[in-house]
């Protein structure tokens, strides 16, 4: 059965716990509309490892020609560009 | 509207090669990072038995310049980069010393006979490595049995201050996909990382991974004066926009000062092969 947006986007709060930039912390307040870059808790090499695990996860090749950056940031906004070629 | 960035085959070395000529300039060599690698090479010591030394990624050749004179003349050099123009600038600074031999290489193409290195050696550069896993054995294949090693190359943790604060603004201007191909571009490695990376050519206890964070603090323009060293993460950036950026992240870096000046820490791994 296909991955839900929801579900992957619990996954993705999940490994970020899990392997945030050390100094920033998410204690309980990350959520599906956080900015992972703003907030600090990744950087640009966080983000690929989170990438590999998202195709990993959802089995989908993610495209990010022509991304918004402020979806990309974002929590839901990432998962919703991840399930995107599925979808269509 | 294409740039002539896009056709690079390695924007790193391209870049290097063409940022050459402002590599030794004072403000580099006086940063944090010049003072990293003069503590490396601080640390360097070549043995009486050594018969041949590589230094790979060697540069301008001022790491060789310091070595060469003190070592026993019988001791052959040898200096690998791959950018073009920076080898000019080390065939130039060694020309003088007939042991010493500077040439195209990099750690993924060693230009030497299997088994033919005593002791080698690198400051600041395994991190620029396209392909880790292949630059172990290659640098397991040019080591003669019982050969010893120094490398010296930034850690996972590195510059976290600027990261954060930087990383937005590249965004804005790079877009997703460029920014992380950006980010491929250099390889950083956490300790365990870098210990898994090299004990699959080498083992214990020969082989030692050790890391260090430093904390450097200076003036804007102290920390300008190593952007020489990644210019090439930016290339893809066109020549219009990169001004703005440039003028962005340097009031964004602004944002960082203490007291004590701008804060930047080095996260550095050393991968080090040794005889007891």
């Amino acid at each position: 059965m296909p991955m839900s947006e929801a579900q992957l986007v619990d996954l993705v709060i999940n490994w970020v716990r899990s392997n945030h930039r050390p100094g920033n912390s998410p204690n309980g307040d990350l959520s599906p509309d956080t900015d992972l870059i703003a907030s600090g808790m990744l950087d640009s090499f966080g983000f690929i490892d989170l990438i590999v695990f998202i195709e990993s996860q959802s089995g989908c090749r993610i495209d990010l020609t022509d991304v918004d950056p402020s979806e990309f940031c974002i929590v839901k906004g990432l998962c919703r560009i991840s399930l995107k070629d599925r979808q269509n | 509207m294409s740039y002539p960035s896009l056709e690079l085959a390695n924007p790193i070395v391209e870049t290097y090669s063409r940022l050459a000529e402002h590599y030794d300039d004072e403000t580099n060599l006086h940063s944090c990072w010049g003072q990293a690698a003069d503590k490396a090479l601080g640390s360097i010591h070549i043995k009486d038995d050594c018969r041949t030394v590589l230094d790979v990624g060697c540069g301008t050749g001022r790491a060789l310049a310091r070595l060469v004179p003190r070592a026993n003349s019988e001791v052959q050099f040898v200096g690998i980069d791959p950018a073009e123009n920076m080898r000019k600038l080390a065939h130039a600074r060694l020309r003088s010393f007939r042991n010493v031999q500077i040439c195209n290489g990099s750690f993924e193409q060693i230009p030497l006979e299997a088994g033919s290195v005593d002791y080698l050696f690198s400051i600041l550069a395994f991190h620029w490595t396209t392909d880790p896993e292949a630059s172990v054995w290659e640098i397991r294949r040019v080591l003669k049995p019982g050969a010893e090693m120094d490398l010296f190359f930034i850690g996972r943790d590195n510059g976290r201050e600027f990261i954060r604060k930087t990383t937005p603004i590249f965004l804005k201007y790079m877009g997703p996909a460029l920014l992380l191909e950006s980010a491929r571009m250099r390889k950083q490695f956490t300790r365990e990382a870098a210990h898994q990376l090299f004990s699959k050519a080498f083992s214990a206890p020969e082989l030692s991974v050790e890391e260090s964070y430093q904390t450097h603090r200076d003036t804007l323009e102290g920390h300008w004066g190593w952007w020489v060293r990644i210019e090439g993460h930016f290339m893809r950036i066109s020549p219009a926009r990169k001004e703005q950026c440039d003028l962005e992240v340097k009031n964004a870096l602004r944002e960082l000062a203490e007291p004590a000046g701008i804060p930047y820490t080095i996260h550095q791994l050393h991968v080090r092969l040794w005889r007891a």
